[in-house]
């Protein structure tokens, strides 16, 4: 295996990690902003949900902790007193770390830690009320509730020996897990490395990766067609354009290609749909892969910006390679043209184009998003956009991700193709004749 | 190629010249955009006393005028004055850009912290405030008996104030918000001519310093350089943008520039990566380390001006991405809802669009006017760069 084929592998949990990695600085830049969605409606029901989904938002990617490392459990007695007088609002995300030395307080400040933990408590019930494997918690931190609660009200009952106050110091080696695990960067890595990304925003029965997953399933037949034809149709028009350069065939390709480079999708999509979708009785909305008819108008919306592109680029590929000097020599002995065309050029520049189209998966992607939105599909690509419009970040990163992976297997699918196909990878370096 | 030759054989073409003519129009039209499109008259005489609206609106922020308008107001009366400073001091013309640079930039801050945007737009009198309302409220009804003379700009038809007075005329169709199509398309192209320009001018700066970098020291930092620009270019670019742009709703038109200069700077700096390289194994980088020059001066002011004829060829390119890309995020939605960007317009028009298709029709053709002589004149450029690929 060459060295590029080796970098070409590592390159995936690479550029995942950069994808994760910025998209962890993005998640906690954002803490405070609007973008959890309250700006979205004004409707009440649907802002209470909104305030809920802010809640499991935040104990999700743990943004209430530290970023890299927790110095809570090493806080000795004196600064947490002080704390105490000081009415830090803190205390009440941080107090199970420092339980041990909360629970060691004179009687005048168990009072106020006690409102904490009521606080604390109140906190965590909350917090663990969807899911269900929480529940026998949940229901300890109600009846231990229930206890502080009388403790609260009458101060001379309450028992010194109770397991809450006889609470064994941190070890050393538990501060330092906790000052290292309970942090933002390992919770959020950990949760990455799980595949665990979370639930949908608006249902929270169902999971991301699943629900991304089958969208994609329908999404690549859209992907895959226009790949082909564009593949097939930008060879012929290049091979056309080389072979009669400057010549009026030539000037009106090329003329036309950019043209087509220049003009975006989203001009061309509404005079598509009008001048051959409501023309010729073609379905406009709504479409799926249920029959060839629905397949037509995405498929020219997708093709047509690559078309122009690739066959650009085969043009100034065919000019290269026609202008070879073995390929004169052919001639010279007599070679037919057509041989000369067919085998001697189209297999040199097949190694090229084939892995020109198979590191596009990222351009059309990015169309993909553009004309199944216009077209209402129900596909990858308007999934990533309504999660966007929706703030719905579990869903965004998910997209990202795939769309990234995908996009550099077909570098490594290239990689690899011309390493098998090509002799002169193959064979680099290589001195020897036979 | 010495760039004095470039631009001589750039204008050889006709084609390129018209082109270029073109895209000039269009620049004028845009940073003069006002003058096109209100409804103030430039002057009045009413009741025997001077009163200037158009002026007025310039400087003052409100609904539709923006930070990047006012910038674009001054730059509008600047701009002639500057030009004819230089022609006149033509040997000084490095000193009177600095200062009329230095001008804009402290009129733009006065404009945009100015306090008072009173009720009449700063008019300091109440007697004269009152007057000037009057004044008002007789152009909007048409009843010129007590206008001596007035001035109107050239397209009286359209407007982009929000108390414009409404002309009913045949050119000027009406957006969803009220405001003429034809104005808002002028003050668009303000709109992407700021975000393309500032979009690839940091693209170019970052692409240049890594790219020179790169080529000129080799080994392990070329190596490590390289590899970051791979695995920058395997982040689908689109995804993000939309991600950056749409978390960040207050102050979009700065996050659409750093985002799009973020995934555009890739190319070019492969570009000059290779280019510095080739330029490095000519003698008189030699010559020049031997004289004692450090590697500072050498890639300044030796090694890329010999690449600016290819750094120029590629502005095109990168102008289209940039462009291209502003249009389909605000298409998308994501942009300044308030700001008119040509792809909000063309957004706005898709959605009644063959029934009306006179709002579809102009932005259309503006952008695609736009887009198709830039890529044109790209095309060219390369043609002239290399030309050894156009003549077999």
């Amino acid at each position: 295996m060459p060295r590029n084929i080796i970098w070409r592998f590592s390159f995936i949990p690479l550029t995942c990690f950069l994808i994760l990695l910025v998209n962890f600085v993005f998640i906690h830049s954002i803490k405070n902003s609007l973008a959890y969605g309250q700006s979205i409606s004004a409707d009440p029901f649907e802002s209470f949900a909104n305030l809920e989904h802010q809640d499991d938002f935040y104990h999700q990617y743990g943004l209430h902790l530290p970023i890299a490392f927790n110095t809570w459990p090493f806080l000795n007695e004196q600064k947490i007193s002080k704390l105490i007088q000081e009415d830090d609002p803190r205390l009440l995300e941080f107090a199970p770390y420092i339980l041990p030395v909360l629970s060691k307080l004179s009687q005048k400040e168990i009072k106020t830690s006690l409102c904490k933990l009521v606080l604390i408590g109140q906190r965590h019930r909350i917090s663990s009320k969807h899911s269900f494997e929480h529940r026998p918690l949940s229901q300890e931190i109600a009846v231990q509730l229930m206890k502080i609660e009388s403790w609260l009200l009458a101060p001379e009952n309450i028992d010194r020996e109770d397991p809450l106050f006889s609470m064994n110091e941190f070890s050393f080696m538990e501060k330092i897990k906790i000052g290292f695990c309970e942090t933002r960067i390992y919770k959020y890595f950990s949760k990455m490395l799980k595949l665990d990304f979370g639930v949908l925003r608006g249902d929270s029965n169902q999971k991301v990766v699943p629900a991304v997953l089958t969208r994609l399933k329908s999404s690549l037949f859209f992907l895959i067609l226009p790949l082909i034809f564009t593949f097939i149709f930008s060879q012929i028009f290049g091979l056309v354009m080389a072979f009669k350069q400057r010549r009026v065939v030539d000037m009106v390709l090329s003329a036309l290609f950019i043209a087509m480079y220049a003009i975006p999708l989203y001009i061309m999509i509404p005079l598509i749909i009008e001048k051959i979708g409501l023309r010729f009785n073609l379905p406009i909305h709504g479409i799926g892969y249920k029959s060839l008819t629905h397949l037509i108008l995405p498929f020219i919306a997708l093709s047509y910006g690559a078309l122009a592109i690739y066959s650009r680029l085969h043009k100034a590929l065919y000019l290269n390679l026609l202008s070879q000097e073995h390929l004169l020599c052919a001639k010279a002995r007599g070679v037919s043209r057509a041989r000369l065309i067919f085998v001697h050029t189209l297999r040199q520049s097949i190694l090229t184009s084939i892995p020109l189209f198979l590191g596009s998966f990222s351009f059309f992607m990015g169309s993909l998003v553009i004309v199944e939105t216009l077209f209402e599909v129900d596909g990858f690509g308007s999934f990533f956009y309504q999660s966007i419009l929706q703030h719905d970040y579990n869903v965004t990163l998910f997209c990202i991700l795939t769309c990234s992976i995908l996009s550099m297997l077909g570098y490594l699918l290239s990689d690899l193709f011309l390493y098998r196909f090509d002799p002169r990878i193959r064979h680099h370096g290589d001195q020897r004749v036979f | 190629m010495a760039i004095k030759e470039f631009f001589k054989q750039l204008y050889r073409h006709r084609t390129a010249k018209y082109l270029l003519g073109l895209l000039a129009l269009l620049v004028v039209l845009g940073i003069y955009a006002p003058v096109f499109s209100s409804s103030k008259p430039f002057a009045v005489c009413y009741q025997k006393k001077w009163y200037f609206p158009f002026f007025k609106y310039l400087f003052y922020q409100g609904l539709y005028t923006k930070k990047v308008d006012i910038f674009y107001n001054l730059f509008m009366l600047v701009l002639p004055i500057c030009l004819f400073a230089t022609w006149s001091l033509k040997k000084h013309y490095k000193v009177v850009c600095l200062c009329f640079a230095l001008i804009q930039a402290t009129g733009f801050y006065y404009f945009t912290h100015a306090s008072d945007s009173d009720f009449i737009l700063g008019s300091k009198s109440s007697i004269k405030a009152l007057a000037y309302v009057q004044l008002e409220s007789h152009l909007k009804n048409n009843q010129y008996d007590e206008v001596s003379f007035c001035l109107n700009p050239i397209g009286i038809g359209h407007h982009w104030q929000e108390n414009a007075l409404i002309h009913s005329s045949k050119l000027s169709s009406i957006r969803v918000n009220g405001q003429s199509l034809w104005a808002s398309l002028f003050f668009g192209i303000r709109y992407s001519l700021t975000i393309a320009l500032s979009a690839t001018f940091i693209a170019f700066v970052i692409g240049i310093t890594i790219g020179s970098l790169a080529g000129y020291f080799g080994k392990k930092i070329d190596l490590l350089i390289g590899r970051w620009i791979e695995l920058w270019e395997s982040i689908p670019a689109l995804f993000i943008i939309l991600l950056l742009v749409s978390s960040t709703e207050k102050s979009s038109m700065v996050w659409m520039i750093i985002a799009l200069s973020l995934f555009s700077w890739t190319s070019i700096a492969r570009i000059v990566r290779l280019e510095v390289l080739k330029q490095k194994t000519l003698p008189y980088v030699d010559v020049l380390k031997g004289f004692g020059y450090t590697p500072k001066d050498i890639l300044l002011k030796h090694v890329l001006p010999q690449l600016s004829c290819t750094l120029i060829s590629l502005i095109p390119f990168a102008l289209i991405g940039a462009i291209t890309y502003e249009a389909a995020l605000s298409f998308l939605g994501l942009g300044d809802r308030q700001n008119c960007s040509i792809g909000l317009l063309i957004d706005e028009a898709r959605m009644t669009y063959p029934m009306q298709p006179e709002l579809f029709w102009p932005p259309a053709i503006f952008l695609i006017i736009i887009l198709v002589s830039l890529a044109w004149l790209g095309d060219l450029s390369k043609k002239i760069l290399q030309p050894r690929d156009f003549a077999i």
